[in-house]
């Protein structure tokens, strides 16, 4: 008997559906409904207190510092980590002799497990023999405290980013390589130059993909968590902590699991705001 | 497709985003027990063992835990054969880490508990009575007095005092012999030692200060030694904040003059305790707060024990010698069967019995590392069973008679003292008694209230 038309597709997907929803959407409604009370693990879910956790929270120094922080990561990320995968990939594609070499050398650092980047950079930055000290005091700037600043820590934290490679430069590079090599041959007939298709060309052909990776990357940082507790455990005085740190702290160490699903819920939600006014001016774009 | 696509992406954050939300160790704690003489360890292990077979889960940091945990658990199911002790590996922080799987309904059946956070489970109600058990326990008089409070609750103990160790000092008594120096006994002569020390050229310094986690932890040690306390209990049991008091400034004038002054301290104040102990174990710092149980540790990194000198704390302007007292405590899971509950009490008698004690102490001066500790029993000795480094006994023995809990509403105070402190540590402008004042105006703002109102509420 053959199989219902409409049939076979449900099947196909209710696997990953039924997973999602028990494994992701199932725990994030019981994480709402955490943050409605003043949670009791033992007797479970404890008092109801409404919106009471979310109240608190911001009546707490420390929860607005974090945001504050946080929102701080995102622009830094922006400004000195979001571009240089860009260039980098323009340039990649631009060379052909060693061009696998080059590639390789870009991925490697993907295959550096985290901890293994956050001693290396932790050295790198420290005060007394650190390498950022020995660059900048033969430049003639002096040296600095770096990651025991409480200014210039957080861009300590971010600063590695700016060195670019990783993962999204060959997503950069798979994009600009898709473009038909047509189209910069008749820009390179028309007396198009290198830089003119670059703005004309490249950049409008991979702004979808560029966009998608904006999204992901403001989704990343608002998130952000195993630098700061990595690197400085959000000290000193809090300089680096961030939302996420705060949520882990509040459930690990104060075990407020209330405190800890409402802060959850109040970064989903500035989360999914960003993601929706991004794809909307996105769309705005496109059009 | 954009539409899907915006869908998509909606709801992948959405689903991302709990990520967010998410102990010493159980089974291999400092103080572990017994093995075939069982019938000494728990005379009536038999007698009350369970009639039909159990199985137990306990947690075990089976990596780094000796081979003689490892075969005591065999002793002990032999002993016993309808007991099984099922082992499920777990490094980390297995304190924090109970409560989720009690929540989960996976929490091992015996845990080993540090005091801070037995007195925060206690209240939440994880634990059996152990009360008739005690009652029929052949050591139940010569059981440490020290800290059982800690495990008991409206008169009925919940937990076993298992460990207890003393906060001392640590100096390299190498690096203090090449410079020709005694160890410390006041802040005087810690200071000027450290100053001595610290070599900057050879990457060296005096004193490990430990500036992040747990920093409030150290930090209350110099507060005693200067005459007070970050907060004073009431009698109704609420709490006072002290952070202005005289005794607080004076322990943060102490940490200003180390950091900007003396310069005798790690200059990276991001150094977690992980990293400090590793300094200090490398002979990077001379002196550190140490606890007697970090002595396998810093062997473990490479310092070699004959060089590892252990003290009483240094004197403060107090006079008073004063520390604190690491404690441990072991309980049993409430919501398992009575059943299940005898058989975890025989398994707790054995392991922490005097037998099993003597066996691995000789086990430890065998390997030639023997962390010095208070024993459990009131009739025990340390040094009657293995040859303990008198200076070490001396610290010990002093660190026993001045030891004291930690300060008072420390686990909703811990990151307004560490901002003060960071900040002086950070700033070497910063006003101490403004950056003091203005952390105990948050705390009292946003934790204390709140404490106090939950210790009037009987929370």
């Amino acid at each position: 008997m053959q199989m219902k038309r409409w049939i076979r597709p449900w099947l196909f997907i209710a696997p990953a559906l039924l997973s999602i929803t028990l494994l992701k959407y199932y725990p994030i409604a019981q994480a709402f409904f955490m943050s409605l009370h003043e949670y009791d693990l033992v007797h479970p879910p404890g008092r109801f207190v409404g919106f009471g956790n979310y109240k608190s929270l911001l009546d707490i120094g420390f929860f607005w510092t974090s945001w504050r922080n946080t929102f701080v990561y995102l622009v830094l990320t922006l400004v000195l980590a979001f571009i240089p995968p860009i260039i980098q990939a323009v340039f990649l594609n631009e060379i052909k002799r060693f061009g696998r070499l080059f590639r390789s050398i870009y991925i490697l650092p993907v295959v550096i497990p985290l901890s293994v980047t956050v001693i290396l950079w932790k050295w790198i930055w420290h005060p007394d023999y650190g390498l950022a000290n020995m660059i900048t005091r033969y430049v003639g700037l002096g040296t600095h405290s770096w990651l025991n600043d409480l200014h210039l820590a957080k861009f300590a934290l971010i600063f590695p980013g700016f060195l670019g490679g990783g993962i999204a430069v060959f997503i950069y590079l798979a994009a600009i390589q898709g473009i038909p090599e047509e189209i910069f041959e008749a820009a390179t007939l028309d007396g198009a130059g290198k830089w003119r298709q670059l703005l004309r060309i490249t950049l409008p052909n991979i702004s979808f993909v560029i966009a998608i990776q904006l999204i992901f990357t403001v989704i990343g940082v608002l998130q952000i968590l195993d630098l700061p507790f990595q690197m400085t455990h959000g000290g000193p005085v809090n300089s680096t902590s961030s939302v996420a740190l705060g949520i882990y702290e509040y459930a690990e160490k104060n075990m407020d699991y209330g405190a800890a699903t409402a802060s959850s819920f109040m970064l989903m939600f500035v989360i999914l705001l960003i993601t929706v006014v991004q794809l909307l001016l996105s769309k705005e774009d496109t059009n | 497709m954009k539409k899907w696509l915006g869908s998509t992406l909606v709801l992948a954050t959405a689903a991302s985003m709990l990520a967010a939300c998410g102990g010493n160790n159980s089974n291999s704690g400092a103080a572990s027990p017994s093995e075939s003489g069982s019938a000494a360890a728990s005379p009536s292990a038999k007698a009350s063992a369970p009639a039909s077979s159990v199985e137990l889960t306990l947690w075990a940091n089976t990596k780094d835990e000796s081979e003689f945990d490892k075969s005591l658990r065999n002793e002990f199911m032999a002993l016993h054969p309808n007991i099984k002790l099922n082992v499920i590996d777990k490094s980390g922080d297995t304190n924090t880490e109970y409560a989720i799987a009690y929540a989960a309904g996976v929490a091992p059946d015996v845990i080993d508990i540090s005091g801070p956070m037995f007195k925060k489970y206690i209240q939440k109600g994880y634990f059996a009575p152990l009360d008739d058990f005690i009652a029929s326990w052949p050591e139940k008089d010569k059981h440490t007095d020290v800290f059982k409070e800690i495990g008991i609750k409206d008169g009925t103990t919940y937990g076993l005092v298992t460990f207890l160790g003393p906060m001392m000092f640590g100096y390299n008594k190498a690096l203090f012999s090449q410079a020709n120096l005694q160890p410390p006994k006041t802040w005087d002569e810690m200071i000027a030692d450290a100053v001595k020390l610290t070599d900057r050229s050879k990457n060296q310094y005096g004193y490990s200060m430990l500036a992040n986690d747990w920093l409030d932890w150290f930090f209350q040690f110099y507060v005693w030694q200067a005459g007070g306390d970050l907060t004073t209990v009431k009698d109704d049991g609420t709490i006072e904040l002290q952070f202005t008091s005289p005794a607080v400034v004076k322990a943060l004038e102490l940490y200003k003059d180390l950091k900007w002054k003396d310069q005798v301290v790690q200059s990276d104040i991001t150094l977690d305790f992980n990293g400090m102990v590793q300094e200090f174990a490398t002979g990077k710092s001379a002196m550190m707060i140490f606890a007697p149980d970090w002595v396998p540790m810093v062997a473990s990194l490479g310092m070699k024990v004959e060089d590892l000198g252990i003290i009483p704390m240094p004197v403060g302007p107090s006079g008073q010698p004063v520390t604190s007292t690491g404690v441990a405590l072991t309980a049993i899971t409430g919501n398992i069967s009575k059943e299940k509950q005898q058989a975890a009490w025989e398994w707790i008698a054995y392991r922490y019995g005097r037998d099993a004690i003597t066996k691995k102490l000789q086990d430890q001066e065998k390997k030639g590392i023997v962390p010095p500790q208070i024993m459990i029993y009131k009739d025990m000795k340390q040094s009657d069973i293995v040859t303990l480094d008198p200076a070490w006994e001396e610290a010990l023995n002093e660190g026993v008679s001045t030891g004291r809990d930690e300060y008072e509403g420390k686990a909703v105070l811990t990151k307004y003292v560490v901002a003060a402190v960071q900040k002086v540590l950070v700033d070497k402008n910063a006003d101490i008694k403004a950056e003091l004042q203005k952390q105990q105006d948050l705390a009292q703002k946003e934790a204390v209230d709140k404490y106090n109102a939950d210790v009037l509420a009987g929370k």
